[in-house]
């Protein structure tokens, strides 16, 4: 009789109950009725409690799973620790695992060769691969910092409430006031990346440079404790503005330049038109604030007329012993009220309150590392899971060795030999490959961290040249090598137990259906492989669809045939705005009169670099509520043809009219999505802006196009582009940095030379640097997301290849296994296909299992990769369902050759042979 | 084994053995009621609710209950569960070593701001 009151089975329950079975039967026997029914209970409170699906079935796999496999666990634990043989298994085995078992076992492996060399060439891929990425996490996340007591080193900096910004660092004036009146630190210092011209010397006029330098406070090497290995470091007072000039030399620069002549101490460098003093050179070693600076100068701080609002310095201190981060930042929260007394803002005081200025400190070696570490973190996941899937491949070898041996071992305990020495032979086995396999990874990881340290610059790596191979990265290696050879070994040394003499000999004589226990130990091999196969691939195929929609975000300009060039004019040559604009000038002229050159132009902000340049910006026509500040939005500043040089579509309106310092022009374009923003629907010609809280008014004349300028990945932003020559009061504004664009029709790297040659013939001691195409910058834009990507998609190719063959040597041994039965099929008229469909269907079969595991498993692990992935969802339905069609396809292909063999079986043989 | 080979209790444990003491329950109202009664801090999800029943059972802390309360009637598949009388003894010394442990911690605060 029907029972009337059962609620119709849906789906997700017969889902649910498809799972129960990841249980060991006896608890499901006991329980799966009862699971069943919470199941349904908990479902009605969550549709109840409005509770999202996805939200809900999250909960119920994580349960299953991890339940599931705890009680799998004890159930297992439980029956072996039942017996006391066990017992005596446990302590004897290390007594009989000595210095010559293993001999023995190697001994007997070299016998074996093609199984040994297959076997160590796996696990050495799986824990050289493994080893190689932890060594990038070693030398980037977990080792401290290179300086004395690392732990108290932080980075100081600040949040604010302002529209478009959410964080802000130190001032010049914030910087002199924590170091004058914070408690918590040992120190307060301070730094600015700067860039620097060294000049060319007298004997050789060619070797004008550019370099990275910083601007430091005299106490920075003091507060990371660092020593110089010649001379000495910044002595206090020497980073105020009328202090002698000094300058400190990394090691690099000191070799290039000085030939790594020891007295160069007290000899002098001009750095930006200004000869300073050498006093020290810093160890090689010594990379702060990273590793591409070559040169450190002070400071020049003017205390009566620093600013307490212009955020241009990192700061970074030493706690005072036993203070701690929050102690610190509630220090610094104290004081920072007052700073207003003693620095102006220049701004109003009421309006610097309403950003609600707010310390925030954080461990040094956190903001160093910053975003990668959750990159390398899952690059590590990765090559753990291949690992784990080389392990399997493995742990399926051995348990064909075993088979192979079966009767020997059965004589062997048939003559008292005992479980022990089948553990032990095991064992010492695995132990003895897993070892051979972790030295021969540890040579790949030497290899593969070499590359690292040349490409990884491209990833954007910190730390790079703390990377290496030490002493906790061996021991990484050696702990993946146990790991491996117990996980090889496990199953051998579970079933030995098993091992009924008498059934393995009768067997052994008949060659029927041996080792069907052991079938099944494999083929729950083979699914797990097949699962994290699934899992690597879907990874990389989020990344592969990911990096696809990358590629087509279109960056907002053509850089086809553009080059760019960078050179920096030093306030020493070039003091005034006017001599800046008027030697921007007469450069445009000869850039653009240079044949091969269509059109050139400059600009503050190349898109897609590490360029920055904002600022508040005050809209006429929406006025701001009193002691508000305006929304931050991008500024570049740029010459007239920019956008045509750019290809950047002029929507409405024209360009400035002029960059004549006799007429500098109160004129902007903007953007179309800051015109969307302020006038939605309506032309933002003739409208007025200003920057920062006060000055002049901007009339808005042009509308151009959108252009990516932080990154691809990153939404168009707001800009309003200001002309490099601007009016600021009565004076005439042009930065000194600004970098070279130019459209040619010649190849990108004539081009370049060209303009090299055109400024260095208006100012002979003016280096260029960052001769670039633009093709390069935009592909270096998503070089982190290319490089993600190759890295995932050869582990999962990799894992692919594995699961393919761990299915291959499943299949072909369950046809040698089923000659007989296969030779009886086809006897009695069974036609190839039939059998070829037999052998293929269990392949697949097994393959089924594995996908589905693997989903459901990557539905979890995928949510990890969120932060870099770009306008593709982690549980991308179409991604999975590739996923797992790619995966059936190659488990077909692996069985597809043990299914032909099987169907061109001659019976009559196959049936002799086993008679 | 005595009630004391059980100490300490986990907190999924303890507050099973709890929701028990006030009455027979069903897994489904087992997982409820402690949630509610440890204010959301003990969730119990159905699998490891129905494992820890599975090793209280082995452990004689709680049985199977035959009787079924009235109230329930609608649904005769649901098994109900009851506290054993080394149940109630095993919960009884948790409360009390728990009980010991507050009172040298409060003591010994006590005297450190004294």
């Amino acid at each position: 009789m029907a029972d009337f009151r059962l609620p119709p089975l849906n789906g997700g329950e017969r889902v649910y109950r498809a799972l129960l079975h990841l249980y060991p039967r006896r608890f499901r026997r006991a329980f799966s009725q009862e699971l069943v029914e919470a199941f349904r209970d908990q479902r009605r409170a969550a549709s109840r409690d409005g509770t999202p699906a996805p939200a809900f079935w999250a909960a119920i796999l994580r349960d299953l799973t991890t339940q599931a496999c705890a009680e799998r666990f004890s159930t297992a634990w439980r029956r072996r620790t039942g017996s006391d043989d066990e017992e005596s298994l446990m302590t004897a085995v290390p007594f009989a695992l000595r210095l010559q078992e293993l001999r023995i076992a190697a001994r007997r492996l070299l016998r074996t060769p093609s199984f040994t060399i297959a076997t160590v060439l796996v696990l050495a891929v799986g824990i050289g691969a493994t080893t190689a990425v932890f060594s990038v996490v070693n030398g980037v996340i977990l080792r401290p910092l290179p300086y004395p007591d690392a732990d108290r080193l932080v980075a100081l900096g600040h949040t604010v409430q302002l529209s478009g910004v959410g964080s802000v660092d130190q001032s010049d004036g914030s910087l002199l006031f924590y170091q004058q009146h914070a408690r918590a630190f040992d120190a307060v210092g301070g730094w600015r990346d700067v860039g620097a011209n060294i000049a060319a010397t007298a004997d050789d006029a060619s070797r004008a440079e550019r370099i990275d330098a910083a601007a430091i406070t005299a106490n920075l090497f003091d507060v990371l404790e660092a020593p110089p290995t010649l001379g000495r470091t910044f002595r206090s007072g020497e980073d105020r503005i009328n202090a002698a000039p000094v300058a400190i030399l990394s090691s690099a620069l000191w070799e290039r330049r000085f030939h790594s002549d020891r007295a160069v101490v007290g000899k002098r460098i001009v750095v930006d038109g200004v000869s300073r003093e050498i006093v020290g050179v810093m160890p090689r070693a010594f990379s702060y604030p990273s590793n591409t600076t070559e040169l450190w100068i002070p400071i020049a701080f003017d205390p009566p007329h620093a600013s307490a609002g212009s955020f241009n310095f990192h700061g970074v201190a030493r706690l005072r012993t036993g203070s701690t981060v929050d102690a610190a930042r509630a220090d610094l929260d104290r004081v920072l009220p007052h700073i207003l007394d003693e620095f102006p803002s220049g701004i109003p005081r009421a309006m610097w309150e309403s950003v609600h200025l707010r310390a925030t400190v954080t461990p040094l070696r956190d903001a160093i590392v910053g975003d990668t570490s959750r990159l390398l973190w899952i690059l590590l996941g990765s090559v753990s899971l291949l690992l784990v899937i080389a392990c399997a491949n493995v742990a399926n070898l051995f348990l064909v060795r075993g088979e192979a041996r079966g009767l020997e071992l059965a004589v062997r305990a048939a003559l008292g030999s005992g479980t022990v020495g089948i553990v032990v032979q095991s064992l010492s086995e695995a132990i003895v490959l897993a070892f051979a396999g972790g030295m021969l990874g540890v040579l790949f990881s030497i290899v593969g961290v070499r590359a690292v340290v040349t490409f990884g610059g491209r990833l954007g790596l910190p730390r790079l040249a703390e990377i290496s191979v030490d002493a906790y990265v061996l021991a990484f290696a050696a702990t993946a090598s146990v790991l491996c050879a117990l996980f090889v070994s496990i199953i051998p040394i579970l079933r030995a137990r098993r091992v009924q003499v008498a059934l393995v000999l009768r067997e052994a004589g008949r060659g029927a259906t041996t080792g069907a226990v052991r079938q099944r130990a494999r083929a729950v091999l083979v699914v797990a492989q097949v699962a994290l196969a699934l899992v690597l691939v879907a990874a990389s195929g989020l990344l592969a669809r990911s990096f696809e929609r990358l590629s087509h975000v279109k960056p907002g300009f053509d850089a086809r045939g553009v080059v760019m060039a960078r050179f920096v004019l030093p306030d020493a040559t070039y003091p005034t705005g006017t001599a800046k604009a008027q030697f921007y000038n007469r450069l445009m002229s000869a850039v653009r009169a240079l044949p091969g050159v269509e059109d050139a132009s400059l600009t503050s902000w190349v898109p897609l670099t590490n360029d920055h340049d904002d600022t508040t910006i005050e809209v006429e026509d929406h006025p701001l509520p009193p002691n508000a500040v305006g929304r931050i939005h991008f500024v570049p500043a740029v010459d007239a043809r920019y956008f045509h040089v750019m290809g950047i579509p002029m929507l409405a309106g024209r360009a400035f009219e002029s960059s004549d310092p006799k007429h500098p022009v109160a004129e902007v374009v903007v953007s179309k999505a800051f015109a969307d923003r302020y006038w939605p629907g309506k032309s933002p010609l003739g409208k007025r802006i200003r920057p920062g809280i006060d000055g002049q008014w901007f009339t808005v004349v042009g509308e151009v196009g959108d252009v990516h300028h932080e990154a691809l990945d990153k939404a168009a932003e707001d800009a309003v582009y200001f002309s490099f020559v601007s009016k600021r009061g009565s004076d005439v504004y042009t930065p000194g940095y600004l970098a070279l664009v130019a459209r040619g029709s010649a190849a990108d790297a004539t081009t370049a030379s060209e303009i090299r040659k055109a400024v260095r013939s208006l100012d002979p001691g003016l280096p260029t640097f960052d001769e670039r195409s633009l093709m390069d910058v935009v592909s270096a834009a998503s070089a982190r997301a290319r490089i993600t990507l190759w890295l995932l998609a050869v582990a999962s190719a990799v894992a692919l290849l594995l699961g393919a063959v761990g299915i291959y040597g499943v299949m072909a041994y369950s046809v040698s296994l089923r000659q007989r039965e296969i030779g009886v099929r086809i006897a009695l008229g069974a036609r190839p296909s039939d059998v070829r469909r037999l052998v293929s269907r269990g392949g697949l079969g097994l393959a089924a299992i594995g996908v589905a595991i693997g989903i459901v498993c990557a539905l979890g692990v995928t949510r990890l990769l969120r932060g870099l992935l770009y306008d593709v969802s982690p549980t991308d339905p179409l991604t999975l369902v590739a996923t797992s069609v790619v995966l059936l396809f190659v488990a077909f292909g692996a069985s597809w050759i043990p299914a032909r063999r099987a169907s061109a079986l001659d019976p009559v043989e196959a049936l002799r042979a086993s008679a | 084994m005595a009630a004391d080979d059980f100490l300490p209790l986990k907190t999924d444990a303890f507050y099973v053995l709890l929701v028990l003491l006030h009455g027979e329950r069903h897994g489904y109202a087992i997982m409820r009621d402690a949630a509610e009664r440890s204010e959301g801090a003990v969730e119990l999800q159905a699998g490891a609710l129905y494992r820890l029943l599975r090793r209280m059972l082995d452990d004689g802390l709680v049985v199977e209950s035959q009787r079924r309360p009235a109230a329930d009637a609608d649904d005769e598949r649901r098994r109900y569960y009851r506290i054993t009388a080394l149940g109630k003894r095993v919960i009884a010394a948790e409360a009390e070593r728990m009980a010991a442990l507050a009172e040298s911690a409060r003591s010994a605060l006590r005297s450190a701001t004294a």
